[in-house]
């Protein structure tokens, strides 16, 4: 019962879900329906397997009456080491 | 000054009967014999005192007998403590932890391994590793809601920014010892699902954790793999595959 709504969900977002692009690169990531409510952004049954990052996108002009919120994904972490030899 | 060469020794994870053991472990011999295999043995106590092999340990630790892994926080710490004292005595300087349904695919496995952290400059490598605050990474997300777990590494960390959450694959996970027995010292006060655990203590504790490259497509615990794919899967590029269930059970595909 379970894979088949699973199964169910996966073919309405793959329909209805909006495409999420990474704002970096462009790469398209996956689909999802994205819900506002209550002032909260809900990213239902994304699909891409990855764990994404909203960002604010960037804007061509000055506007201080909208602003967007786009998403990036998570990065292989690259951080030097510490620890003594 | 004496220079000696890298010995690697391969934990392996398992809760299968004796029998599958013995045939997972020489299938892992057969393809290098130069390493040592340390059984981690998760299973029923009476199949421990049965296993055939020269390095086993029992892993004594409800934290690792989880049926909804994410959901009940599984650990490996009970795994890391288990071995350490092993690995100390058999003085080697790399371990690769593999979980039983990770099967290798090429010939001196190791050697690669070695060749990946060496030139990654690494102290830990591994599969699907992420940079994860500040994502929706579910288990993030889960993890994040009781302070207790961002507090955990601001107590541990040495580094500057004590916000930084990776996570990693717990299997195909390659160690330099020294990363491998820090990790295993650690009592959290909290129980942290080991995909989190594992890279975010040893990056915090200033370790450097770097990703394999190209082979986690390999390695995705979602799409299970079949013996008769093996080949397909070596011309590939895969050094090993994860995850093929039941492979060491099938007496028939191991003459």
């Amino acid at each position: 019962m379970r894979a088949l709504l699973r199964k169910l969900g996966n073919l309405y977002i793959g329909l209805l879900g909006s495409r999420i692009r990474d704002e970096e690169t462009g790469e398209l990531l996956g689909r999802a329906l994205i819900i506002v409510w209550r002032g909260r952004v809900h990213v239902v049954g994304f699909d891409g397997g990855v764990a994404l990052k909203p960002v604010f996108c960037s804007q061509d002009k000055i506007r201080y009456w909208r602003q967007s919120v786009g998403f990036t994904r998570a990065t292989a972490p690259d951080f030097p080491r510490l620890s003594p030899e | 000054m004496t220079i000696h060469a890298p010995t690697v020794a391969t934990v392996l994870l398992t809760h299968e009967p004796p029998a599958a053991v013995t045939r997972m472990v020489a299938h892992w011999l057969d393809h290098d014999p130069q390493q040592e295999i340390i059984v981690a043995y998760g299973g029923p106590e009476d199949h421990y005192s049965k296993l055939q092999v020269e390095h086993a340990v029992y892993v004594n630790d409800p934290e690792l007998r989880t049926r909804d892994h994410p959901r009940e926080r599984q650990s490996y710490l009970g795994v890391f403590a288990a071995a350490a004292p092993f690995l100390e005595k058999l003085g080697v300087s790399h371990v690769h932890l593999a979980e039983y349904d990770e099967i290798p695919l090429v010939p001196c496995l190791n050697a690669r391994l070695l060749e990946v952290l060496s030139r990654e400059n690494a102290d830990v490598a591994g599969h699907r590793l992420n940079q994860v605050e500040g994502t929706g990474h579910p288990h993030l997300t889960y993890h994040r809601h009781d302070p207790a777990f961002m507090d955990y590494w601001d107590s541990i960390s040495v580094r500057d920014d004590r916000r930084v959450v990776l996570s990693m694959l717990g299997c195909g996970s390659f160690w330099k010892v020294e990363a491998f027995l820090a990790v295993a010292k650690l009592r959290p006060p909290i129980r942290i699902y080991l995909e989190l655990m594992l890279p975010t203590a040893a990056h915090h504790l200033g370790f450097r954790v770097r990703p394999f490259p190209d082979q986690d497509r390999f390695m995705a615990p979602e799409v299970p793999k079949r013996p008769e794919e093996f080949e397909a899967f070596r011309r590939q590029g895969a050094l090993r595959i994860h995850p093929v269930k039941g492979y060491w059970s099938q007496a028939d595909l191991h003459p």
